[in-house]
């Protein structure tokens, strides 16, 4: 599987989802969205055919537009927030992990997401033997995905 | 007539609040959620549900082993599952369970109602 597969078929799902579930449009960017400010974080790891560490960046406004729409057009309580946002990722990474099941006819599954709030940093190991990124601006903010990854056994 | 019931198995309230409003407005009612496959097979025990709505990536106990111990204990438990792993490798894996039915999230309303249907009539048919 090529970094180009994996990266395209992430895309597809961000994009396709993002607009089905919350009504947004995804649209790509050539360079990173962030500059090291604080961003509300998401993580998810994939295990099988295909071996990685999915970690997603909202910027504050992004992440309010999502979880507020999937909510019914307010804020949910603030220990609320992750349940909103972590099924906006398992949506979008089971989509892609699905397509990419059916494409390569492989076996990965998706493990529970992982959330962190704009004062919180990942500690988890991120060493993996690629990594693929995908840069998003819409008009209600900004979306980062970096897709670090080992190589799949099939090609 | 009573209402068919319906438990729903999420870790996402997302999900649960939107399922209730579909099948509630088609006239099922949803007498309980579990957020989590230990609780659901509780709920299970207690709520005898006709139908349960079960999700597969949950913490704990996944969708999958949590269907499978249901019909562990009621080979007749009506399950349909919504997950947004939808491949066919993961539909095997539902079907060797005893599930016949996996929906893909976001769902679409009316399959959810079609499939709710299904599900009812193959009941009522069991039992007659």
């Amino acid at each position: 599987m090529t970094k180009v597969k994996v990266n395209q078929i992430f895309a597809s799902a961000f994009e396709t989802v993002t607009k089905t579930l919350v009504a947004v449009e995804l649209q790509q960017a050539e360079q990173p969205v962030f500059e090291g400010e604080k961003t509300y974080k998401e993580t998810v790891h994939t295990k099988g055919a295909l071996d990685s560490f999915i970690v997603c960046e909202f910027s504050a406004t992004m992440f309010e537009a999502i979880v507020k729409t999937m909510y019914g057009g307010e804020m949910p309580p603030d220990p609320e927030l992750p349940l909103y946002i972590n099924e906006y990722i398992n949506i979008v990474c089971g989509r892609a992990v699905s397509a990419l099941n059916n494409e390569t006819n492989t076996k990965t599954r998706l493990s529970v997401p992982s959330f962190y709030t704009l004062e919180e940093s990942i500690c988890e190991e991120q060493g993996k033997e690629h990594e693929t990124k995908l840069f998003y601006m819409t008009k209600y903010g900004r979306l980062q995905v970096s897709i670090n990854y080992n190589n799949m056994e099939i090609s | 007539m009573d209402k068919t019931t319906i438990i729903v198995i999420d870790d996402s309230p997302f999900a649960s609040k939107q399922i209730k409003d579909v099948v509630e407005e088609e006239g099922y009612e949803v007498i309980g959620y579990a957020k989590n496959g230990e609780e659901g097979i509780k709920m299970y025990s207690e709520l005898h549900p006709d139908i349960v709505i079960l999700d597969i990536i949950m913490p704990g106990i996944d969708g999958i082993e949590t269907a499978e111990r249901i019909k562990q204990m009621d080979e007749n438990a009506s399950i349909m599952m919504l997950s947004s792993l939808c491949d066919s490798g993961t539909l095997e894996e539902v079907r060797a369970v005893g599930v016949k039915y996996l929906l893909p999230k976001p769902w679409e309303n009316d399959l959810l109602i079609a499939t709710l249907e299904m599900l009812t009539k193959q009941r009522e048919e069991g039992r007659n």
